[in-house]
């Protein structure tokens, strides 16, 4: 694949790794609502995977059917080539957390965590040892007396991590874990979590709605529409070379000139548009189809100051509409020629700021680089995804 | 917005009064009383201990003895037969639940007094079970201890007061946290371990309420035991109404009535204790 200004990273090669999981057209329909529709994946042993989408698009119930709790209609789930329903629950290589963590309100933590050991006959005292060493590595030592409901809910977190870590599952399977906890103390599990996936060399599949959360613990993104896999990638292959708008819209904001596609050169095409022409980085098109020509905030470039410029190559004059103070940048508005919206983020110490003032006329630059094209359709129902 | 401590005292007014006059006050009553001496009928406030003594004699003992006997066996069969019934409610029925709950709660409608009646019509020697017995050809003759037995007072007991104990271990079941279940699933639990390490300990406060509704009715019963169990099975409540009703001995009524509530509260505290569950709020 085309490597773009040195930020992204290669492609995520998953099919061509040995897979732990494989997911082979499975569909799962409760009443007549479709939850799952033709699905197939491929997840790699020690990965770290997001299943990515807004409620009700099916993710959870592809991450219960891979831990068991489900089953598919159709299709098969192996894990280590092993359907999913033939292992007994002790031999079951994944274990769930659950979004609000299940814990057992009875049962002390240190019980918690025990509870898994206990089920596969282990010696007490090898257990005291385990569950005594997992406290530790979450640090909830002094905790191992307390029950559930006298922690908070960061600590309850820890628990319900640890008692399906101390088991040792190949695959650990995260249903929102961090959806209850506020900011601060989601982003600090975040990092935890992401550190812990690593040390333990455990494959992790991690279902959000937050496509933040997603980009940034991921090695890989799958991000799903209604019961189909829209895209899985890599984070920056899906945040900058989306397949469709669905995709590009879910994780993160575009502006889109709409074009025709006039020609094309190993990996870049000149597309027509109201504001001119254009040269974009594109996926394999044709000649006269159309597209949306898409690009991230942080792409667009000041050119100049003023818009009466020279107009160079990937060029457009505009004017400042809106102008956001957001802190450590700004958030910028422009009506291009053709009513054509671009929205842009400038650092708020950067020397452009001061001449970002609504009614100002403005030259952009939409780096060929930056500029990404996908196909034009409104409703992206029937997005091809990308193995 | 929360109701301040002081705004709640006149609403609580009349719950407060009436409970002090018909509860407080006839209690404070029967305790002084219960120390006090009958002669010729009539009541003399003498402090004296011989009601308490009387207590003591073998007869009221082994109807004490039997009174408790009869309400834990009672207690027992009520949980064995209600907790499935509850459970199956709660955790498997969806469409039927509302119809079969109502199902459960219809005999209510109906008078303590007249399920009292059917099961002597059900017990009989000439009744319904003897005479299905005797069709299919179990027994030549109708089966004598079926009625005026302890038999019957436990079986007509237990019909009585079942919904009692379903009804709260149903409340229970219904809100537990089927994400519960299936974690212990997830980590390795079968069925059978995830009932006895989850369920039913989780169960517990909702058992514990079945017990004690079914309990202290059934120690305190009067009509049962008087039409089902004959002469021969006496309980502390029959004999309690002798007391007041036949003999006129109010100061010994008023002592076996309070041995009767003093015996209910140990064995109440005890399932309240059983109830508690460490780490549930």
């Amino acid at each position: 694949m085309t490597i773009v200004s040195g930020k992204i990273e290669p492609m995520g090669t998953m099919a061509a790794e040995q897979s732990l999981i494989e997911i082979d057209h499975v569909r799962k329909s409760f009443g007549v609502h479709t939850a799952i529709d033709e699905v197939s994946l491929a997840l790699g042993e020690g990965h770290f995977v997001t299943l990515l989408g807004p409620s009700g698009c099916g993710k959870t119930t592809l991450l219960r059917m891979i831990g068991g709790l489900e089953t598919p209609d159709s299709g098969s789930i192996r894990i280590a080539g092993m359907p999913v329903a033939s292992f007994s629950p002790i031999d079951r290589p994944t274990r769930m957390v659950f979004q609000s963590y299940a814990l057992f309100p009875h049962m002390t933590v240190e019980k918690n965590v025990a509870y898994g050991l206990q089920r596969r006959r282990m010696p007490d005292a090898e257990i005291k040892v385990k569950v005594a060493a997992q406290l530790e590595m979450v640090g909830l030592s002094e905790k191992a007396k307390s029950y559930p409901s006298e922690l908070s809910g960061g600590q309850q977190q820890r628990v319900a991590l640890a008692r399906a870590l101390v088991t040792k599952p190949r695959v650990l399977l995260l249903d929102e874990p961090l959806a209850a906890l506020d900011l601060k103390l989601r982003q600090r599990m975040q990092a935890e979590l992401k550190s812990l996936q690593r040390s333990a060399a455990i494959t992790f599949v991690y279902v959000t709605h937050d496509q933040h959360e997603a980009l940034g613990l991921s090695d890989c993104v799958v991000v799903m529409e209604k019961g189909r896999v829209a895209q899985s990638g890599a984070p920056a292959e899906i945040y900058h070379r989306p397949a469709n708008r669905y995709v590009a819209e879910f994780v993160g904001d575009i502006s889109v000139l709409d074009g025709t596609v006039r020609d094309t050169a190993d990996g870049h095409a000149r597309i027509e548009t109201p504001a001119g022409m254009f040269t974009a980085s594109s996926p394999p098109v044709q000649p006269g189809n159309k597209v949306h020509a898409i690009i991230r905030p942080e792409g667009v470039r000041i050119a100049a100051a003023g818009g009466d410029g020279t107009t160079g190559t990937n060029t457009l004059r505009a004017t400042v509409e809106t102008a956001t103070f957001r802190g450590a940048d700004m958030l910028v508005e422009f009506r291009g020629p053709a009513d054509i919206r671009i929205q842009t983020s400038i650092a708020s110490t950067a020397p452009e700021a001061a001449a970002i003032i609504p009614g100002q006329a403005i030259t952009l630059e939409l780096p060929a680089a930056a500029l990404w094209l996908i196909p034009a359709e409104r409703n992206s129902n029937a997005s091809e995804s990308s193995p | 917005m929360r109701i301040g401590r002081n705004s709640i005292v006149p609403i609580l007014t009349p719950a407060t009064a009436w409970f002090g006059l018909f509860f407080a006050l006839p209690i404070a009553a029967m305790v002084v009383v219960s120390f006090w001496m009958v002669e010729n009928y009539k009541l003399v406030p003498t402090f004296t201990l011989t009601n308490y003594a009387k207590l003591a004699q073998p007869l009221y003992l082994s109807i004490i003895a039997r009174t408790f006997a009869i309400a834990t066996i009672v207690t027992i069969l009520a949980a064995l037969i209600g907790y499935p019934v509850a459970y199956y409610l709660a955790q498997r029925l969806k469409r039927l639940r509302i119809f079969v709950l109502t199902l459960i709660v219809l005999p209510l409608w109906t008078s303590y007094l007249v399920r009292s009646f059917a099961w002597m019509l059900v017990l009989g020697t000439s009744g319904a079970l003897n005479w299905f017995l005797q069709g299919i050809g179990v027994t030549d003759e109708p089966v004598r201890w079926f009625l005026y037995s302890e038999f019957a007072v436990i079986v007509a007991l237990v019909h009585i007061y079942l919904p009692f104990f379903i009804l709260p271990v149903f409340a229970v079941l219904d809100k537990l946290d089927h994400r519960l279940l299936e974690a212990s699933t997830d980590l390795g639990a079968g069925p059978w371990t995830t009932f006895w390490t989850i369920t039913l300990p989780l169960s517990r406060p909702g058992i514990s309420t079945g017990c004690l509704l079914v309990f202290i009715p059934a120690a305190g019963s009067y009509v049962s035991p008087e039409l089902l169990g004959g002469p021969s099975v006496l309980m502390i409540g029959s004999v309690i109404a002798q007391q007041f009703g036949l003999v006129f001995e109010f100061a010994f009524g008023s002592a076996l009535a309070l041995t009767l509530m003093m015996g209910i509260l140990i064995v109440a505290l005890g399932l309240l204790r059983i109830g508690m569950v460490q780490g549930l709020k």
